[in-house]
């Protein structure tokens, strides 16, 4: 370096001192700048890195008092602690709550939700204490068990467990990488061994294989080394899983299903399949299909019976319920059978169009009802007057009684009394008799009424099972269903009471006409004898037939429990009037609600939903349809598979092993190294900016004049030696690292002597672009070596002055002479 | 007493050899005009002496000690002895007249007052008295030819070094340069060596003629022998000329 032999050499050094300093400086200002720019804009929305222990999430509209109501449980429980508002994001207000130091452990920690659970209007508590590290993806108690041994490392505070995973709270000043790599190394011993069944299994029977299995593998390994976890851990995909399998089955109830009997010899296969007719296109034999041709997707097969839903068309389109065989080529083969075809959804639909029907209905019932009610009662009152009056004239009827077996029919008096006597008998028994016969007319119309109820209530069931089915769940609906079923259990069993009393009546009714019928010939014969001639024998056995069952007769009327009936009655009046107070705008409204709520699919559409949901569904196992073993590393894992393999003989397990858990990446410990990098990374590209800015500005014109003055030279090793490229590399390589050193500046994965290269290659970019970037005037140069000027005096007079302006420039304002 | 001796000067650049051995003397006050064909090595010979371009061997004895074997810093202090006017002046742009002059002599053993004196006499020698705080882009042509020759005379130097220093000039500039000059070398006090290819201003200023071809010195004599009586071809060819003129 021929150039350092120069007194120019000191102008380089204060240069590189000063760039150095300037560099790093300024490197360092504006990463500080960015750093507290950025980093007041996270700690606003996430608090400083380890600041908080908590956040609060409160809903902006009840903020002042659950506000008022955290700060409250915070000063009694944690006295202490500090609470600070962050940022309202989209209607929730954010508070950091940072703990006293005496409340920062295990059992704060884990109960601390529950603290603020009566606290109305906060949505969230989240745990952002650090530094902290999250496990996740531990299957059954996993975390339980290998959480003990996470806790027992040196750096960690205590661990939560969290879900399917663990949150592990470490000291304040731990390395979190540290901890993260013992973590590893703890996850790493253990891996999960899943045993999965097919879909059939079912859940009881899988807590008995789990028993047993493990009972034979704890035999054959240690306890330590093999751990049965709780199954049935649900996950996402479980529930997914669980949730598509509801869809099916809903899909299923509401498909139109075709029941066909199919002939023992025939076998369905690959190229054959079955038709219907549909639209208005019937179909022949021998004949190609249509496009309105209804086809069949088979479900299942019982007994001969041919299970299938649509695949093709929908079940409104049915023409016939006759099934064809089609053959691949689109023709239809042979006709099979009648079919069954069950339509739910067609049903469904015809029911939602009657929903209209239905609150008519119920008004009509309930009017009928209170009519029937009306007349029923009217009826008990006109038949206890009947009663009383008929009591009256058992008396003297009683009375006459005597008289008349022993009557001689001696004179028109005694005659016109014992008329008398029967007219009035049979006025009474006549009324009571029609009394008696509406009875039998009101218990007609009860029952048809106790029908039409049921009728109603069932419609109504129906409907609420369809919508259920829809997905439709309806609380106020369900709350209707209820008092209507219990009215209708309290009206019916009313009037089914009623009804069997009213039946009661009915041998009495009888007995009572035949007994009508002959006070009715009584009188009669008494009229005859009176205007002719006395018939005495036939009075007598007239009298006789009348008198014999008269007490019988009479007292079997008043035996009917008639105060039971009245309250019967009354009780079903009362039940009316509470059905009228229900809602029954209400009522309606919901009604046509289910209406809206009946889904619109064809049965292609809903078959081919089906095939999907089957698509994903196949190989996938329901929740708890697994067992899980925490297994440790020491354990032979093929010995153990040959184990439960031989446990479960020849079934259908599948067996994998599983990682223990996953090191949750930390968002907000990652973001706080983003933009610590970001950070270190402006500060770099600051760095680099600027060091190729001076290399290309400043020290040009140094490489300029080495280029130069390297031409005159032959000698292979000094031109390399004195290259400018030589120089320029060592220089940016120096330049760049020692700002990089100085300002702490950093790129992702450069380390010192890579930053060294990218510095050295700036240098040869700027002696290669020296001429371009400063052109210097060659006969100036020359001018001053002709005047005996040495090199330093021509940089400080001749190329330096000449130069663009920048430090070396400046710099050398104090050098020059001529200015 | 011999001021310079040039001797067996080689040089070449790359593959061309331009100076294939060059030798001549001058003597002390002697005006020396080289003149040759373009291209032959004029140029190259004369840089070669205050070694602006590094010869590739031979001697170059000024005042009897040899030039190429001095280190850089007596290399230097000799520079400053040397006067030397380029064709193109190289003047220092972003000085004015005055700075231009001083700037050679930076390195003067003087004080200020001194230094100040002799720029003024240099000035006052190239008749630019007036221009000294103008600055070369403002002059004309034999005006910045005749601030590089006075640049070179503040040195006081006994060996002076013209590389064509007209030659960049228009006819009508040219004599005002050639005045100058004469005046310069009419005391003969101080070596001149002059590159051009003005006949009648060599003729005239030339105590010896030097015949430059190919990289050597074909031939050597007084004006009036060189351009009456040459022997070279290329003396033939200036003959013709000279006589044209
Ligand atoms: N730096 C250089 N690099 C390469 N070749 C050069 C260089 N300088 C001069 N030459 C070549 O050397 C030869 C002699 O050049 P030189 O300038 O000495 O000639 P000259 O006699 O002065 O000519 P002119 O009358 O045109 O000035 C020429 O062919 C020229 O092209
Ligand atoms: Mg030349």
């Amino acid at each position: 370096m021929q150039i350092l032999r120069n007194r120019f050499r000191k102008d380089l050094l204060v240069w590189l001192i000063l760039v150095i300093l300037i560099g790093s400086g300024l490197a360092t200002a504006i990463g500080y700048l960015a750093d507290s720019y950025f980093g007041d804009t996270v700690d606003g929305l996430l608090g400083g890195y380890g600041e908080y222990d908590f956040l609060l999430t409160i809903n902006q509209e009840l903020r002042d008092s659950a506000y008022k109501e955290v700060k409250q449980i915070i000063s009694n429980r944690f006295p202490g602690s500090k609470l600070k508002e962050g940022v309202t994001v989209a209607g929730k207000a954010n508070y950091f709550l940072k703990l006293d130091d005496n409340f920062r452990n295990r059992a704060v920690f884990s109960q601390f939700e529950k603290e603020f659970e009566q606290v109305v209007g906060l949505e969230n508590v989240s745990l952002i204490t650090e530094p902290k590290l999250s496990l996740r993806g531990m299957l059954g108690n996993t975390n339980e068990i290998l959480g003990e041994k996470v806790s027992a490392l040196e750096e960690v505070n205590f661990v939560l467990t969290a879900g399917s995973g663990l949150d592990v709270i470490l000291k304040p000043n731990a390395n979190p990488k540290r901890v993260e790599r013992k973590i590893e190394d703890i996850l790493d011993k253990h891996k999960v061994l899943q045993i999965r069944f097919p879909i059939e299994k079912e859940a009881r029977e899988l807590t008995d294989l789990n028993a047993g299995l493990r009972q034979q593998l704890e035999k054959e390994f240690s306890g330590q080394n093999l751990q049965s976890l709780n199954a049935g851990q649900r996950e996402n995909l479980d529930d997914l899983i669980k949730t598509m399998n509801q869809m099916k089955k809903f899909l299923l109830e509401y498909a139109t299903i075709v029941r066909v009997k199919i002939p023992d010899d025939l076998k369905m296969n690959k190229s054959l399949s079955l038709a219907m007719a549909g639209g208005d296109v019937p179909l022949s034999i021998g004949q190609k299909i249509s496009s309105k041709t209804i086809l069949l997707s088979s479900l299942q097969k019982e007994e001969g019976v041919l299970k299938a839903i649509i695949s093709r068309g929908d079940g409104a389109q049915i023409l016939n319920q006759d099934v064809y065989l089609i053959g691949s080529s689109g023709r239809v083969i042979k006709k099979i059978g009648k079919s069954e075809v069950k339509r739910p959804r067609y049903l469904l639909k015809k029911a939602a169009n009657e929903t209209e029907k239905v609150l008519p209905q119920l008004n009509s019932i309930l009017t009928n009802t209170e009519e029937v009610n009306q007349r029923l009662l009217q009826w008990l009152t006109n038949y206890e007057k009947g009663l009383g009056k008929i009591q009256g004239l058992q008396q003297k009827l009683t009375e006459e009684q005597g008289k008349l077996n022993n009557f001689v029919l001696s004179n028109q008096e005694d005659l016109k009394e014992l008329l008398e006597i029967v007219t009035r008998i049979t006025d009474i028994t006549t009324r009571l008799e029609e009394t008696l016969s509406k009875l039998e007319f009101l218990q007609q119309e009860l029952l048809g009424m106790s029908s039409n109820f049921k009728d109603f209530e069932r419609d109504l069931e129906r409907q609420m099972v369809f919508l259920t089915l829809a997905g439709v769940e309806d609380k106020r609906l369900t709350k209707l269903k209820d008092s209507i079923h219990t009215m209708r259990q309290q009206i019916t069993g009313n009037m089914d009471s009623i009804i069997s009393k009213i039946n009661r009546y009915n041998p009495l009714l009888n007995k009572f006409r035949y007994w009508n019928n002959n006070l009715e010939k009584l009188k009669k014969v008494l009229q005859v004898s009176q205007s002719k001639s006395i018939q005495p024998e036939k009075v007598e056995e007239l009298l006789n037939v009348v008198t014999r069952d008269i007490n019988k007769t009479i007292n079997g009327l008043d035996e009917v429990e008639r105060t039971k009936l009245k309250d019967r009655l009354a009780n079903l009046k009362d039940n009316l009037t509470k059905l009228e107070g229900l809602n029954l705008t209400l009522v309606s409204k919901q009604l046509g609600r289910m209406q809206q709520a009946l889904p619109n699919l064809k049965d292609e559409e809903i078959t081919g939903t089906i095939k999907l949901l089957d698509k994903y569904l196949a190989g996938q196992v329901l929740p708890g349809e697994a067992i899980y073993f925490l297994v440790n590393d020491d354990v032979n894992k093929q010995k153990l598979q040959k184990e439960v393999n031989n446990y479960f003989n020849d079934q259908k397990i599948d067996q994998l092993f599983t990682e223990a858990g996953i090191i949750k990446p930390n968002i907000r410990g990652e973001l706080f190294k983003i933009l610590g990098e970001v950070r270190v990374t402006l500060t770099a590209l600051i760095a680099l900016i600027f060091t190729a800015l001076v290399l290309l500005i400043d020290q040009s014109l140094v490489m300029i004049t080495m280029q130069r003055m390297n031409q005159e030279s032959d000698n292979r090793l000094s031109r390399f030696l004195n290259s400018s490229y030589l120089y320029g590399f060592l220089l940016g390589g120096l330049l760049l690292s020692a700002i990089f050193y100085l300002s702490q500046a950093k790129f992702p994965y450069l380390s010192l002597e890579y930053i060294f290269i990218i510095g050295g290659l700036l240098g040869v970019l700027s002696a290669n672009k020296a001429v371009a970037i400063n052109p210097i005037d060659e006969s100036e140069i020359l001018a001053g070596e002709a005047l005996g000027l040495n090199y330093t005096e021509i940089m400080h007079e001749i190329v330096i002055p000449n130069g663009r302006p920048g430090f070396l420039t400046l710099l050398n304002r104090k050098e020059m002479i001529f200015r | 007493m011999l001021m310079l001796e040039v001797r067996n000067l080689y040089k070449s650049y790359e593959k061309l050899q331009v100076l294939k051995g060059v030798n001549f003397t001058a003597q002390r006050g002697e005006t020396v005009v080289i003149m040759g064909p373009s291209g032959c090595g004029k140029s190259t010979t004369i840089r070669c002496i205050n070694r602006l371009t590094e010869p590739d061997k031979g001697q170059i004895i000024y005042k009897e000690q040899d030039l190429l074997k001095l280190e850089k810093e007596e290399l230097l202090k000799v520079r400053q002895e040397i006067g030397f006017v380029f064709q193109n002046f190289n003047l220092i742009n972003r000085l004015n007249v005055f700075d231009n002059i001083m700037l050679a002599l930076l390195k003067q053993d003087l004080s200020l007052e001194e230094k100040r004196l002799r720029v003024e006499e240099s000035l006052r020698q190239v008749k630019l008295m007036d221009f000294a705080e103008s600055i070369p882009k403002d002059l004309s042509g034999g005006q910045k030819q005749r601030v590089g020759i006075a640049r070179s005379l503040a040195l006081q130097p006994d060996l002076m070094l013209l590389d064509e220093p007209t030659a960049a000039l228009d006819p009508i500039l040219v004599k005002e340069v050639l005045d100058v000059l004469e005046k310069v070398t009419a005391n003969r006090t101080r070596t001149l060596l002059i590159v051009t290819h003005e006949i009648a201003f060599a003729y005239k200023v030339a105590d010896r003629i030097l015949l430059m071809d190919d990289g050597k010195i074909v031939e050597a004599g007084s004006p009036k022998q060189i351009f009456e009586t040459p022997n070279s071809e290329i003396g033939k060819k200036y003959k013709d000329l000279f006589e044209y003129e």
